[in-house]
């Protein structure tokens, strides 16, 4: 019982990982939908590094992570070119790619998936780097380059306008996100053991930005409270497995039209923290 | 042999290219990408397996109603996700409709299973002799219903009083709604109408398939949106031209590279053309 709840817990930790990285992207203006790419190769990579190169665990997840933001970077640079809407759909276009690609990619096992990968995640280590995560992003939040993300989503002609280097930006948030969801990726990976192509696609694209865009994409804590919320809550109602996902797509109509910035926003958390106190609360925005 | 991967080409591009149109009619209009378009004809596509297998009815009536079915969707879609959030952006949409494709995937898995199943009407295929060409019955079939479809949608825009005022519409909502032209009626009837065509298009795909999943409408609509975005948004005759294109060069790279690929070269071709002119084929720049 208590191994069920700790495997719970893993995966509520890793998803909230994977929506922080979507959170990061979306901070800048952009709307990514290749996250569960950039958290396959991430995966992929990593058990890459593991398997095949014999590396210690801490090295493969960096070189998981680190593959999925150069990717990130590079793809920047003929996606970056695209308005909101068509980066939107380019992201997922390249996403599906990915998928085929490892689909027809017999080093990694093709379309049986890799297989013995090291079970070497464990909800301590989880734990461990979601804290350390959640430290950079307490101090992102408080940096110089969150206001520039946050002016570039905003406006970006008065973004531009005041010298600020939009691709330069934009490819950073872009490559930082692709970092998180690689090192979700490459967690999940060595967590499971095994993982297919079919992981990484349009569905758990889509349930990351859920976590995020549910959540509330304001502020980061948005991004971790959606992952938990949608992580557990399935959970704790076993019997409407299925129609979970109804009613995910319920919730986030429902929560663009009447709550666009999620449920989590800055007033919430401004009340929260005046609940508890001062100090703990101007760590949170 | 060139000859017959061209007609092969022609025959499945134009199918796409019936997708794509959807695609652009309510972008040109509601200035949004309908992402719930795939899901809608993929309902239809069931709501017809429903009314012919389940309820027994002849095969025209549940073809009407499945397709009637299919702008009743994209009619509530406007109304009830589109309408209450078009004035804020074109990003939230996009979201929403994202929201509707998932409720309407999952509701159909939960009602159908997520088994693929075959096409309820089976056409023993007939093959037409012209030349050293063989073109089937099927591929006929898709031909003159893709054309004159598309033919007919021409003229509605061009000739009829409701097409001027979509094209009116389109070009500048706020000027045409000074002319007394009733703008919410008019984007109901784009997303109604594109979703009709949708319909249609969707049970030529599951004839052309032999096929009916859960998932034809992500799979064909994500080659609708790269066709939307290869051809530049901005026209119906380029998304039919690219349409046909795509649906070539697909068939020849299964001829002549390899079948693996197949789904991936539309992504290849997507992002050929990103980089070389990002605005798209015939779009303005």
């Amino acid at each position: 019982m208590l191994g069920y709840w700790l495997q719970i817990i893993t995966y509520t930790e890793i998803n909230a990982i994977l929506a922080l990285g979507f959170y990061v992207i979306f901070a800048s203006g952009q709307f990514p939908f290749c996250c569960g790419a950039f958290m396959g190769i991430g995966a992929y990579f990593s058990a890459i590094f593991t398997v095949k190169f014999g590396s210690y665990y801490p090295i493969s997840l960096f070189a998981g992570a680190f593959t999925a933001a150069l990717v990130a970077y590079i793809l920047s640079l003929p996606l970056l070119r695209l308005k909101g809407m068509f980066f939107a759909i380019a992201t997922l276009a390249f996403g599906e790619a990915v998928v085929i690609l490892f689909y027809n990619w017999e080093y990694v096992g093709g379309a049986m998936g890799f297989r013995g990968i090291p079970l070497k995640t464990t909800t301590n280590i989880v734990f461990i780097v979601l804290a350390v995560t959640i430290y950079f992003f307490i101090r992102f939040h408080n940096s110089p380059l969150y206001k520039t993300f946050t002016a570039i989503k905003d406006d970006e002609i008065a973004a531009s306008a005041v010298g600020i280097n939009l691709f330069k930006y934009r490819s950073y948030s872009f490559a930082l996100g692709a970092f998180f969801c690689g090192l979700g990726g490459g967690l999940m990976a060595h967590y499971l053991g095994i993982i297919e192509p079919v992981d990484f696609g349009i569905v758990q694209s889509t349930d990351i930005f859920l976590y995020s865009v549910i959540g509330g994409t304001e502020v980061f804590v948005g991004s971790i409270f959606g992952s938990f919320l949608l992580t557990i809550f399935p959970e704790v109602t076993r019997f409407i497995a299925q129609q979970r996902f109804i009613i995910y797509g319920i919730l986030l109509v429902v929560v663009v039209i009447y709550r666009p910035q999620g449920l989590i926003d800055k007033s919430i958390l401004k009340k929260i923290s005046r609940f508890f106190d001062v100090t703990i609360g101007r760590w949170f925005h | 042999m060139l000859m017959q991967q061209l007609i092969n080409g022609l025959s499945l591009g134009v199918t796409y290219s019936l997708v794509a149109v959807g695609y652009t009619l309510v972008f040109g209009v509601l200035n949004i990408i309908n992402m719930a378009h795939g899901a809608i004809f993929m309902a239809a596509a069931y709501v017809f397996i429903f009314f012919l297998d389940y309820l027994k009815v002849p095969f025209y009536l549940a073809f009407a109603i499945s397709i009637f079915s299919a702008g009743f969707f994209g009619i509530l879609l406007e109304r009830l996700t589109i309408r209450p959030i078009i004035k804020k952006g074109a990003l939230l949409p996009l979201i929403t409709t994202i929201g509707v494709s998932v409720i309407l995937r999952n509701t159909v898995i939960n009602l159908f299973t997520n088994l693929q199943r075959p096409f309820p009407i089976k056409i023993a295929p007939i093959f037409f002799e012209l030349g050293p060409i063989k073109v089937s019955n099927i591929q006929l079939i898709n031909l003159v219903v893709a054309f004159s479809l598309m033919i007919f949608l021409k003229l509605y825009i061009d000739k009829t009083k409701t097409g001027l005022a979509i094209r009116a519409v389109a070009e500048n909502i706020d000027i045409a709604g000074s002319f007394g032209i009733n703008t919410s009626r008019i984007m109901m009837l784009t997303v109604g109408l594109a979703s009709f065509m949708g319909g249609i298009a969707g049970l030529l795909i599951g004839l052309t398939f032999d096929a009916i999943t859960p998932w034809m409408g992500d799979t064909f609509g994500l080659k609708g949106l790269i066709i939307l975005i290869v051809a530049g948004v901005s026209s119906i005759e380029g998304a039919m031209v690219v349409g046909i294109i795509l649906g070539i060069v697909e068939i020849l790279s299964v001829a002549y590279i390899s079948p693996a690929f197949r789904d991936a070269i539309a992504f290849a071709f997507l992002f050929s053309v990103l980089v070389v002119r990002p605005s798209g084929l015939f779009g303005k720049e």
